[in-house]
């Protein structure tokens, strides 16, 4: 049963994965294309300078695009459930309503984890390519923060869709767009090192404040 | 697990509330922090300061709280406003029988400052380096092709063009290190890394056994110079800044928050009156004028001043409170109503600094009138008799964040 809703679930999710894939590939190749362009018109030591000292990186432009693919995967996953009622018909299977929305989520966290690991893997190539390992490794710790956001944002869109009453909602877009913000808070890399391990030890709770929305949903409460 | 869903949501509303509301409510209740700057009259024979109050208001003072205008107050630091005295026909200034033309001004300023946010550890930063290379013949500081990195084992260069450690140019560094002594690996590494300068100084860098070395890059060879700064000096930073008047290369900051400048003088170190200095938490600045040196030091309460003789010997000493720019009614308001703040910036941090501010006693009669509220409204008007003691323990440690919770998110179950 847990395979078939797992299948279930990439059935549908399988296409916008790809169109996602696709997206992000784009964004890395643009980043390579621009820099190794950089790296030919200008002297090569200046880039390097504007890259550690001047902190002004070359890989910004993937910035909202793990938090935008968070968001996709979790309309692509919930929106027909929803709209169709199919979440319904699925909360009537002989699986407990918390296992279902684990396993929903589960797919879609990892299909996110896929495109995190992509672009974490282009960019670290990228920077390993062109700049000494030491640019390479502030690449992962300035990812870090962008690629939560997209965790955050996408169990934030999942909750905000499970839920029916309009002011638990707002409330639940104020909370995870605000924790968001902070995410892409300052510039420069790596700026956010020292809070990152408090905030990522927030991650659990995230991952459980869906499961409430799930009952509600199922209950159809609108208080 | 509804239950645990519940309270995750409630807790991140509580934290993200902790930090954005009373960040809200100090913005618009006058939140903009004050600001004291602290100067020595050379004409008074007296500290005089700018406090800037907010909302473009500034006041002018003297250490006997005497009120200037702008025009007034400049004319009290004639070194430091020397243009305008120029402007105004003011030179040359004749002060304590000696003259001081624009030229002899301008050939004895000078001013260093060190933000505490751009030391060591209080910011990212990626420990590459370019080593400039000095050459009398070139009228620009070209910018290094290669950065240098200190390892276990040496001295690197890496080339930029090709992204490659460059073997020969390494190991003539690092074996110019180990004649004189270098101990990798490096501990502490200063310089300025931009060519906006007059000239280059090169690097100051210590050793893994404390010795300070002065690392130059002349016509492309190294010139290491081992210098006679005693090794036990905790120096945990090293901060340069080429100036014409080569009086000093810079600054050395230990690790007890004592201040040196490495002079010119075969590296001599000469110690800065600088008692109240905090490198965590305080920014520092030194202003030199052909007649005197003064040194300040601010963190976000008070400024300190010492000025001293041109020996560096101190004459004397100033401190005063940065101004009130919160009114004290919103002061407690803001205090009363925020039991806790979180925050992630500080300005003495050029990275994240996160920190929870408990609001003192103050909290404790917002949490007090969170709890009457919420017991009004579920006795009075919701009409229910039970005691929710959850909710009145999440009131008792998050007060109004707590109570703003319940509304949203009652337990429906």
């Amino acid at each position: 049963m847990i395979y078939s809703i797992f299948y279930k679930e990439w059935i549908k999710a399988r296409y916008f994965f790809l169109a996602l894939v696709c997206l992000n590939t784009a964004v890395c190749l643009k980043i390579w294309v621009d820099i190794r362009q950089q790296l030919q018109a200008e002297h090569a030591e200046m880039i390097w300078y504007q890259a550690i000292h001047i902190q002004s990186f070359f890989y910004s432009d993937i910035r909202y695009f793990p938090l935008l693919s968070g968001i996709c995967l979790a309309v692509v996953q919930f929106v027909p459930e929803i709209l169709q009622k199919r979440l319904r018909l699925s909360l009537h299977l002989p699986v407990d309503r918390e296992r279902l929305l684990a396993i929903f989520l589960a797919l879609g966290l990892g299909l996110y984890t896929v495109l995190a690991l992509l672009d974490t893997a282009a960019i670290w190539a990228v920077s390993r390519y062109y700049f000494p390992v030491e640019v390479a490794v502030s690449s992962l710790t300035t990812l870090l923060p962008w690629h939560y956001a997209g965790f955050v944002g996408y169990l934030g869109m999942s909750l905000i869709l499970l839920e029916p009453a309009w002011s638990r909602r707002v409330f639940v877009f104020l909370v995870f767009s605000g924790f968001i913000s902070l995410l892409f808070s300052g510039s420069g890399y790596c700026r956010l090192n020292p809070a990152l391990p408090w905030l990522m030890l927030l991650a659990p709770l995230f991952f459980l404040t869906v499961f409430q929305g799930g009952s509600r949903f199922q209950q159809g409460e609108v208080t | 697990m509804i239950h645990l869903s519940r309270y995750s949501l409630i807790l991140l509303g509580i934290l993200t509330m902790s930090y954005f509301l009373p960040t809200g409510f100090w913005k618009i209740f006058g939140s903009e922090e004050g600001s004291t700057m602290l100067f020595y009259s050379p004409l008074k024979k007296q500290f005089v300061y700018r406090d800037y109050l907010g909302s473009h208001q500034f006041h002018y003072r003297d250490e006997e709280g005497n009120n200037y205008s702008r025009a007034a107050f400049e004319e009290l630091l004639p070194f430091l406003y020397y243009k305008t005295m120029e402007k105004k026909g003011l030179l040359p200034l004749i002060i304590d029988g000696q003259s001081f033309d624009k030229a002899s001004i301008k050939k004895g300023r000078q001013g260093i400052e060190i933000k505490s946010r751009h030391l060591p550890d209080h910011y990212p930063q990626i420990p590459l380096y370019p080593l400039f290379n000095q050459d009398q013949e070139q009228a620009m500081l070209p910018f290094p092709e290669d950065v240098f990195r200190f390892s276990g084992r040496g001295m690197e260069f890496i080339n930029a063009d090709f992204n490659r450690i460059d073997e020969e140019l390494s190991k003539r560094f690092t074996h110019a290190l180990m004649m004189k002594g270098f101990s990798f690996p490096a501990t502490v590494i200063g310089g300025k890394t931009t060519n906006l300068k007059p000239f280059d100084a090169g690097y100051f860098i210590r050793d893994s056994e404390g010795a300070v070395f002065h690392v130059q890059r002349v016509k492309n060879e190294p010139k290491i110079i081992r210098t006679p700064i005693p090794p036990e000096t905790d120096i945990e930073a090293l901060v340069i800044s080429e100036n014409q008047r080569k009086e000093f290369y810079g600054l050395a900051i230990t690790g007890e928050n004592r201040v040196y400048l490495i002079s010119y003088d075969h590296y001599k170190l000469i110690e800065l009156s600088a008692d109240q200095y905090d490198a965590q938490s305080m920014d520092f600045k030194l202003l030199i004028s052909p007649l005197h040196r003064t040194v300040t030091c601010f963190d976000d309460r008070q400024v300190f001043g010492t000025v001293t003789d041109g020996a560096y010997s101190p004459m004397k000493s100033y401190q005063r409170s940065l101004p009130e720019t919160i009114t004290p009614a919103a002061d407690f308001i803001g205090r009363m109503l925020f039991p806790f703040q979180l925050t992630l910036t500080s300005e003495f941090r050029g990275q994240a600094d996160p920190r929870l501010h408990w609001n003192g006693w103050r909290a404790l009669i917002g949490i007090g009138l969170s709890i009457v509220g919420y017991l009004v409204y579920v006795r009075g008007i919701k009409k229910r008799k039970k005691r929710s003691w959850p909710a009145i323990c999440l009131l008792l440690l998050a007060g109004v964040y707590g109570l703003i919770c319940l509304a949203v998110l009652p337990d429906n179950t």
